[in-house]
């Protein structure tokens, strides 16, 4: 199974029953195999238009009640922030699946890249909260799909995969759990007249009862009160924002993953995420069979990024490597974190080349030097 | 924002349309209305809480592009947009794409299609101070004629000043399956009423028709699916092999059947990475399979055990980054200038004996790695091969693949090193 | 005949730039050519012509013709080249799109460029799939076609451009095959003269994909299918359609499409070919805009 298969059929398991995308190398393949899956599940797949319509559709069929995603890749992606933002204002649940390729604007299509990192953060516009989360092999493809759904109805939010080529067409085995855990959307328990489609509480949303039954509401892109109506009521703003910021800051526990292996001895730390960091774990080996001590620190979620984790490591560790396909996006925020208390160095590159193993060994074993 | 006087009451006018249709029938169910203009009249009518229809205020323009999704997911609710001149403006692409497509909702077009210049009118209302002579030099945008162009369903003209006529029209467009839509309009000198209908089918309607045999076929496939998973047989350490030719080698269908040799028959772990060439065009085509019982790390053959080389560019690109002790075996016929140590075998005479085409090369090679290295079998890649190859030529294949094997234990016990 | 052809196309193709990425027998070689002769029987200076395409294997094109090229972003390529167009009203401007780049993404800056009637020659190359990203369905996939994202067939209404252009307003368009080159350079040639919103559809060919996918055979028979699918316009019908279909116009009877284009075409199934219609009197956008500059001028002197 591929990268993008894997994510196909982590959208299917997780409940997707609707998909709208728009052709573009290399996230073809989740569409392609979406258009004869979903029909088998009595879901629907339409290719829209382009990229700005796909995002708008998922989320009107996910307040019609649908689970819904879409896939694409750079410059689709950059289309579809304006919609994505409309997604994270009016706390609409959808996923979105962006392999990354190199860019900017048409870039190296067919090449892979870790480019889109900081735009998967900011890249709509305005503060607002978003989740992301990176996977490193065909299996966490699947698992971390499925996951993306779960947080998004959970949290009520957009949540992105953040793949990148290497994921997406690497074919390797995987073993899938026979039924994943999957969070469904609950109906809310108060009658239509009591119902706050917004409510504003402290670190929790509300159910999200789905278009078409007693619950009549509004949706808007506007700032709004808990009853979706507009407003420009600086006080209910700021709830607006307490709220909006607390649904995800409040549960940290649950949405960041990470996983870490050989850190409690390492001098050297390399944080690698996605491809990377399957170069990276190679590089550990490496470096161990020749007396280094490495560890490698993998975050599954990037946004919210790792942060209290991330401090710690920079206490215990003496150094800490981030390759990365890019020139440097984590790597600024390891630094942040880092505070000067561990040298943060960078292995990058965006020329459409994978990191090999030999790159970041050789940047281990330069610092290792410095280090003795 | 400051709005128009008359639009608020087209506003009520459209909510009181929409009322009364559902006063008409109390079994319909009641529409849920999209637009992007910022009058909300219910607000006004003091409800607080509920309002008396689900309203969502999308982004200008791609409101038709989100009542698509909804449709999909609500296929008996009727959707009402209200645009202005977001409908020829940001919308316009959602908007022909949506009558071509005819999907089911209506559109109640508010100005949009009046002014002879509507996407300045559009600017001027963005508070914009267009100039006169940029009225003189836009052409008028039609959206009615260009829903009617592709097709839609319903397609007329109202009077705001006859407020029967809109009541009228909306019923038979919200009753239309399809999409329609209906400019509304005031004092203009322009025909009124229903301007076209076209008899096609709605398209999620469509779709459900269309994709009815698939949802059976799915049922019946549904315990095909499962395969029982295998533990690793043997301990194989990590074994990197790099078959590297042209498009038309069969160098991906080669990949995808050694790595499900590996994790599908010997229980190994298996990846596979590519960089395939296409067979019209030829260019470069190259796969990397790693097979090892533990999980694998970094899954490509940078530095292979075994690699395959089916053309001199491949030889000259690869045969530098070899691992201390890795086997080389090169195609005599393709490759001129041999590295040092290689085994020749000659894999596309092979698979043009046995299967009669040079797409069979990475086939013969397989065999060719099954003699070098005892992580996958002749025996679990026919079982793979069984499951990639069409049943009339599986047989040719097999023997092709045994063909590249044995020549390869040949040229190994009889030292035919170049 | 051929050794002038060799001559012009090496004088308005890059040999540097070559191979293509296109495949053997795809259509688009065929119309890189044609434009090119359009260009040469035009008498055009080619520092004065400009080719703006968007993204697709059609896209490619600007990259291997010696004109000004730009090869721009997916579907945007017709906003790209108002904006060149309004910049330098004096030059050629071809814009080269595919059916998935023109229709689909690019849907709204076709609508409003034929609307605006500003003066560029579009060249869309119609092959029914999207063939750079693998074969997926496109906005001119018919009905029952088999794409990768339409494995069973697609269902979908294909895109009727023709009608699009006429109700958006375009000042001409045509519709050429690749398997007749002759009259595909003709047409583009005669597109290059309009002044206002040109449009060639140029019907080409993706043996390699939507061939493939459908077993329509080669290049060959593909293109001999065109010649099957299609028949030359009649001119006595094609004045009839000259009249574009109003709706706008008071007192005008409502005329379902499909009764208009039914008018020309009777009971003939293939899809014609040749001047579809074309719009007389028509001034492109941007010299009725300098025109009216040079009257403000004029006004303050």
């Amino acid at each position: 199974m591929h990268g993008n298969e894997a994510a196909a059929e982590g959208a299917i398991a997780a409940g997707c029953r609707f998909y709208a995308g728009y052709p573009i190398t290399p996230s073809t393949e989740i569409a392609e195999i979406l258009s004869g899956r979903l029909p088998e599940v009595g879901g629907v797949f339409i290719q829209m238009e382009d990229e700005i319509a796909s995002m708008a559709a998922i989320i009107g069929a996910s307040l019609g009640g649908l689970k819904s995603a879409t896939a694409t890749s750079g410059p689709g992606f950059s289309l579809m922030q304006e919609n994505l933002g409309f997604a994270v204002a009016s706390e609409i649940p959808c996923v979105v699946i962006n392999v990354q390729r190199v860019g900017p604007s048409t870039g190296l299509p067919t090449k892979a890249a870790q480019g889109d990192v900081m735009q998967a953060r900011w890249g709509t516009h305005g503060d607002h909260p978003i989740i992301v989360l990176v996977p490193s092999s065909v299996q966490e493809a699947y698992v971390l799909t499925v996951r993306a759904f779960n947080l998004a109805e959970k949290f009520r939010t957009p949540v992105i995969v953040l793949m990148d080529a290497i994921v997406a067409q690497l074919k390797e085995k995987v073993e899938l759990p026979d039924t994943p855990q999957v969070v469904n959307r609950p109906l809310p328990a108060e009658s239509p007249e009591a119902y706050k489609p917004f409510a504003f509480t402290e670190g929790g949303v509300a159910p999200l009862a789905p278009f078409g039954r007693e619950y009549r509401y509004h949706v808007t892109g506007l700032l709004h009160d808990e009853h979706g109506f507009p407003t420009e009521d600086a006080e209910v703003v700021s709830r607006w924002w307490r709220h909006m910021t607390s649904k995800i800051d409040a549960h940290l526990d649950e949405i960041l993953q990470w996983e870490e292996a050989l850190l409690d001895d390492a001098e050297i730390a390399l944080v690698a995420y996605g491809g990377t960091a399957r170069a990276a774990a190679h590089a550990v080996t490496l470096a161990r069979a020749q007396g280094t001590r490495a560890g490698l620190f993998k975050p599954l979620t990037i946004w919210p990024f790792p942060e209290k984790a991330m401090r710690e490591l920079a206490g215990r560790v003496e150094r800490i490597i981030v390759p990365e396909m890019n020139l440097g996006q984590i790597r600024l925020e390891v630094e942040r974190l880092a505070g000067g208390r561990a040298a943060v160095e960078g292995v990058n590159r965006a020329d459409g080349l994978a990191i090999t193993p030999e790159q970041i060994l050789a940047a281990i074993m330069k610092v290792s030097r410095l280090a003795a | 924002m400051s709005y128009d006087r008359r639009f608020a009451t087209t506003w009520q006018l459209l909510l009181d349309s929409i009322c009364t249709l559902m006063g008409l029938d109390a079994n319909r169910e009641p529409p849920i209305v999209l637009s992007s203009l910022p009058d909300l009249p219910y607000q006004r009518s003091g409800r607080e809480g509920a309002a008396p229809l689900s309203f969502i205020q999308g982004p200008p323009g791609r409101n038709i592009a989100l009542a698509i999704g909804l449709r999909a997911a609500k296929p008996n609710t009727p959707l009402v947009l209200i645009m202005s001149a977001d409908s020829i403006t940001l919308g316009t692409n959602h908007l022909i794409h949506a009558a071509r497509r005819n999907i089911g909702m209506t559109l109640l077009l508010l100005r949009a299609e009046v002014t002879a210049a509507a996407a300045v009118d559009s600017m001027d209302r963005a508070g914009w101070d267009m100039p006169a002579y940029q009225r003189e030099l836009e052409t008028a945008s039609r959206p009615l004629e260009w829903a009617s162009a592709l097709g839609a369903s319903f397609v007329a003209r109202a009077d705001l000043e006859d407020p029967d006529q809109l009541a009228h029209l909306l019923h038979r467009a919200i009753d239309t399956p399809g999409f329609s839509v209906i400019g509304v309009t005031a004092g203009a000198q322009l025909q009124m009423g229903v301007l076209s209908e076209n008899a096609w089918p709605e398209y999620f309607d469509a779709y459900r028709e269309w994709t009815k045999p698939l949802l059976r076929l799915a049922v019946a496939g549904s315990q095909a699916r499962a395969a029982p998973a295998r533990s690793p047989t043997h301990v194989v350490p990590r074994f990197e092999v790099r078959i590297a030719g042209l498009g038309g080698h069969g160098v991906k269908l080669a990949g995808t059947v050694l790595s499900e040799a590996a994790g599908f028959h010997e229980g190994l772990w298996a990846t596979q990475r590519g960089d395939y060439g296409s067979a019209t065009r030829g260019g470069p085509s190259v796969v990397d399979v790693v097979m090892s019982s533990d999980p694998i790390t970094y899954p490509a053959a940078d530095h292979p055990d075994a690699l395959i080389v089916l053309s001199q560019g491949a030889a000259n690109r690869f045969a530098k980054d070899l691992k201390p002790g890795a086997r080389v075996i090169i195609d005599p016929a393709e490759v001129s200038s041999l590295p040092a140590g290689a085994i020749a075998v000659p894999i596309t005479a092979l698979a043009r004996e046995h299967t009669g085409k040079p797409i069979a090369a990475g086939i013969v090679s397989l065999g060719c790695v099954a003699a070098l290295t005892d992580a996958v079998s002749l025996e679990s890649l026919s079982r793979s091969m069984a499951a990639h190859v069409p049943r009339a030529i599986a047989e040719k294949n097999r023997a092709a693949c045994a063909a590249g094997y044995a020549a390869t234990r040949a040229a190994i016990t009889g030292g035919v090193h170049v | 005949m051929k050794l002038q052809n060799s001559f012009i196309l090496r004088e308005y193709l890059r040999p540097q730039a070559f191979p293509t990425t296109w495949c053997p027998g795809c259509g688009l070689g065929i119309v890189m050519s044609s434009i090119a002769q359009a260009v040469h029987f035009r008498g055009l200076d080619k520092n004065n012509v400009a080719m703006v395409s968007g993204i697709g294997c059609t896209g490619r094109m600007s990259g291997y013709a010696d004109f000004n090229t730009l090869h721009t972003t997916h579907g945007r390529a017709p906003a790209f080249a108002t904006g060149l167009k309004m910049a330098r009203p004096d030059m050629s401007v071809i814009v080269v799109m595919g059916d998935g780049d023109s229709m689909s993404i690019g849907g709204n800056h076709l609508v409003h460029a034929m609307r605006r009637n500003i003066g560029l020659t579009a060249v869309v190359v119609n092959n029914a799939v999207y063939g750079l990203t693998g074969g997926q369905s496109s906005p001119t996939t018919p009905v029952g076609g088999r794409t990768s994202t339409a494995a069973s067939g697609s269902f979908e209404r294909p895109m009727n451009l023709e009608t699009l252009a006429r109700a958006a307003g375009a000042a001409f368009y045509a519709r050429a095959t690749v398997n007749q080159t002759a009259a595909l350079t003709r047409l583009i040639e005669r597109a290059m003269g309009v002044s206002g919103f040109a449009l060639v559809e140029v019907v080409s060919n993706c043996h390699v994909l939507y061939g493939r996918m459908n077993e329509l055979g080669d290049a060959s028979q593909m293109m001999k299918s065109m010649e099957e699918q299609t028949r030359r316009v009649n001119p006595v019908l094609l004045r009839r359609a000259a009249a574009p279909l109003r709706l706008t116009s008071a007192g005008s009877p409502a005329t379902p499409v499909s009764t208009a284009t039914a008018q020309g075409v009777h009971q003939d199934p293939r899809v014609p070919r040749g001047v579809i219609f074309e719009r007389h009197g028509s001034r492109d956008y941007s010299s009725r805009y300098y025109a009216m500059l040079e009257q403000k001028a004029r006004a303050r002197a």
